[in-house]
């Protein structure tokens, strides 16, 4: 009877762990989200401007990789105008993917 | 308008102009040489590299479309209109039809007209992350965005081309001159936004849409699938991949032919 108990005890410390360790995951996926989305999620135009969004966006890039599914390239303009790329992941199916798939690395339609 | 920058081949016995528009952006007209000739025969075509008419300062889709509008207005001269868009080329057509509420008869072939195409790319495409990547490593320490753009083009070379027209089409792709100044700009700030489906539920006249059974960067797939949701879109598939007037010059031309026989003239620009 005290193994069973122990087991059980055991089993619940452990689900809770992992629980607590999942929740916070995904609250941090979802902070993280939150602040993608606000980046991406403004106009092309407005997000170019923004000239540290490449350093932004790989700050944030490992917490993403958590449950990360995609490299992608990011294109952005240095402060001289030149139109450059940064690597970051994204999970796929992202809503601000329709802003961040694209230019510099793809085929040329 | 300069016309020595707007090639003009053949005379329109037909009773059309078919003004080629190329892919890129940033592309030019070379590669649709000597593979339209058969058009020549009956029909006159009008092709010229975009963004360089009159020496475009600040490229942009609007002076895009405002220059297609004048290589238009020459095409027009004795004959009806037949735009004919080949890829990024096919968006511009659609761009020139909803700005300047014309009605061209159109030819859309492996053409984009959102980024969906990309999307499905990605998904469809087991090489495509190893291509970019070679095409990153080759473009390692090149800072002339001619020859950065031209890396890019021949990355893809497996993409673009059959297995038996790689190497004639490596000789088209290192025979473009690039534009990197036009299509950079054009690229980064027009085609992220791009979607030109409402022009496609507007346009009330047949367009011929013209996939290729093997093309690898736009896959019929997707052609099919506008296709569906467009009744009228006259979907085509055709031998080759992304360049199938290249692969079956004759093929492709018949089609843009029978479609110009199919249709009536009257009411078109």
């Amino acid at each position: 009877m005290k193994k069973k108990t122990y087991i059980k005890a055991l089993a619940l410390v452990l689900g809770i762990g992992g629980f607590i360790q999942l929740a916070l995951a995904q609250s941090s996926n979802a902070r993280f989200m939150e602040e993608l989305n606000l980046l991406v999620s403004r106009n092309y135009a407005e997000a170019e401007r923004t000239s540290d969004l490449a350093e932004t966006i790989e700050r944030l890039a490992p917490v993403l990789g958590q449950t990360g599914e995609q490299l992608i390239y990011v294109p952005y303009r240095d402060r001289n105008g030149q139109i450059k790329l940064k690597a970051v992941v994204v999970p796929r199916n992202h809503p601000g993917m329709d802003i961040m798939r694209m230019v510099g690395d793809s085929p040329i339609p | 308008m300069k016309m020595s920058d707007v090639r003009i081949d053949g005379t329109p016995e037909s009773g059309w102009s078919i003004v080629a528009l190329h892919g890129g952006p940033g592309l030019d007209h070379s590669y649709f040489w000597p593979y339209l000739e058969p058009l020549t025969k009956r029909n006159r075509v009008v092709s010229y590299q975009q963004g360089t008419i009159q020496g475009i300062q600040s490229p942009s889709i609007d002076s895009i479309v405002q220059e297609l509008k004048q290589v238009v207005e020459v095409a027009a001269q004795n004959s009806k209109v037949c735009i004919l868009g080949h890829s990024f080329g096919g968006a511009l057509a659609l761009e020139y039809v909803n700005r300047m509420k014309k009605k061209p008869a159109l030819i859309l072939s492996n053409w984009i007209c959102d980024m969906d195409w990309l999307t499905i790319y990605q998904k469809n495409n087991p090489m495509a992350s190893a291509r970019a990547s070679s095409m990153r490593a080759a473009q390692n320490g090149i800072d002339d965005p001619v020859e950065r753009f031209r890396i890019r083009m021949l990355s893809y070379l497996d993409d673009y081309f059959t297995p038996n027209r790689r190497d004639e089409g490596r000789k088209i792709l290192e025979k473009i001159r690039y534009a990197p100044e036009i299509g950079g700009p054009i690229e980064a700030d027009y085609c992220p936004h791009m979607n030109l489906e409402p022009v496609l539920h507007e346009i009330d006249w047949p367009i011929l849409s013209i996939a290729a059974e093997n093309d690898r960067v736009v896959f019929p797939e997707y052609h099919l699938a506008l296709a569906k949701k467009h009744k009228n879109l006259r979907h085509q598939l055709v031998k080759g991949a992304h360049f199938p007037f290249v692969e079956d010059s004759a093929g492709f031309c018949l089609a843009v032919e029978d479609y110009l026989n199919a249709i009536k003239m009257e009411g078109y620009l």
